[in-house]
């Protein structure tokens, strides 16, 4: 949660209605996340900490609280796993 | 004897045969796949010599034997493979393309989804053929096809029984026991070169299943027709862009069917509509 997420180089982003695609043309590598995914991808600036983007996100949402703090590692851990983002 | 040509999007392979019983039967089934506009990127030649038949791409043997059914299936699939490869303007999609008036539907489905199986059906039932595997879409929007014979899976090809074995088909089994359906023969005059998208379906089969279609967003339907797209390497862009456009333009629905004429009821409709 104190780790600072940044979206590695060569991706592009897309967005569509509100969900993302993330590509890397060099490695032909493509990644779906819908409007939750999206909103995180926008947080991800390399100055925001994990535990910034969790905070924002339950004081916009705070009905979904709880599953908020799950989400948002599990989509950063999928996007580290890729090579979609980097630690900054 | 005259070369055979056979094209997809902007790509053309020309096919030499030495054998004349061979060479009828390619000129049959590939005889709605010509363009001679294109200047050929591979060349096929089915050789013959002391009972052997060999099968070249430029300077490769991909075939040495005596089986004419092993020559058609090895040069289909490469055949396919090459076109795919080298076209560099059109994305080419994975995919079986129909079209109802001037409405284009992909079909794209992974292998074993029945996409062939569907086209069949869909062709039987009033579409346009353009192919069961290789759609190109241009860089204007227009789809067209590898418009080679459907190729049914042994499961399927009996619902066909009586149009393969019409006598003029030529060698119609292949080695791996798959069956050419010329696409003439379930509803002659519906081969057709263009049609424009206007529906994604991906479908896949469930057997005893009831039709059950989704709609899906446009990062969805991009997502997948991503992973479909076959020559991304030999693009501008890696085809991103050219495929986020056609998802963006496009409606798609993701299709889960255990019966094809019903699942070609609900086509039918949704492209009238």
């Amino acid at each position: 949660l104190r780790r600072r997420p940044l979206p590695a180089p060569g991706y592009q982003l897309e967005v569509l209605d509100g969900e993302i695609l993330l590509f890397h043309p060099a490695s032909l590598t493509i990644m779906h996340s819908n409007e939750s995914g999206a909103l995180i991808w926008q947080l991800c600036n390399g100055q925001r900490t994990a535990g910034d983007i969790v905070a924002l996100l339950q004081a916009a949402y705070p009905e979904s609280a709880a599953a908020i703090e799950r989400d948002v590692l599990e989509v950063l851990q999928t996007w580290l796993q890729n090579g979609a983002i980097q630690w900054q | 004897v005259t070369p055979l040509t056979v094209c997809c999007g902007d790509a053309a392979a020309l096919i030499c045969c030495q054998e004349p019983a061979l060479y009828e039967t390619l000129a049959y089934h590939l005889r709605h796949c010509a363009h001679p506009l294109i200047a050929p990127t591979a060349f096929y030649a089915v050789k013959t010599g002391a009972g052997f038949l060999q099968l070249y791409r430029d300077e490769t043997l991909l075939y040495h034997g005596r089986s004419a059914a092993y020559v058609i299936e090895r040069l289909l699939h490469d055949l396919t493979l090459s076109l795919a490869r080298h076209c560099r303007q059109h994305l080419v999609f994975h995919a079986a393309g129909l079209a109802w008036g001037e409405r284009g539907l992909l079909l794209c489905g992974e292998s074993g989804s029945g996409k062939s199986t569907l086209a069949a059906h869909l062709v039987a039932g009033g579409f346009h053929y353009l192919t069961d595997e290789l759609v190109a879409l241009s860089p204007q929007g227009v789809m067209s096809g590898l418009a080679r014979p459907i190729v049914l899976k042994t499961g399927s090809a009996f619902t066909w029984q009586d149009r393969l074995d019409a006598p003029h088909h030529g060698l119609a089994q292949l080695a791996d026991g798959s069956r050419l359906l010329d696409p003439a023969c379930l509803s002659p005059g519906k081969v057709r070169a263009t049609a424009l998208p206007h529906l994604l379906l991906f479908p896949s089969y469930a057997a005893g299943e009831s039709l059950l279609a989704q709609p899906l967003s446009s990062a969805t339907a991009a997502f997948y027709l991503m992973h479909r797209l076959l020559n991304a390497n030999s693009l501008a862009s890696q085809g991103f862009a050219a495929a986020v456009q056609l998802a963006r333009q496009t409606a798609a629905y993701s299709l889960v069917y255990g019966d094809a004429p019903a699942a070609v009821a609900w086509m039918s409709q949704l492209l009238s509509d």
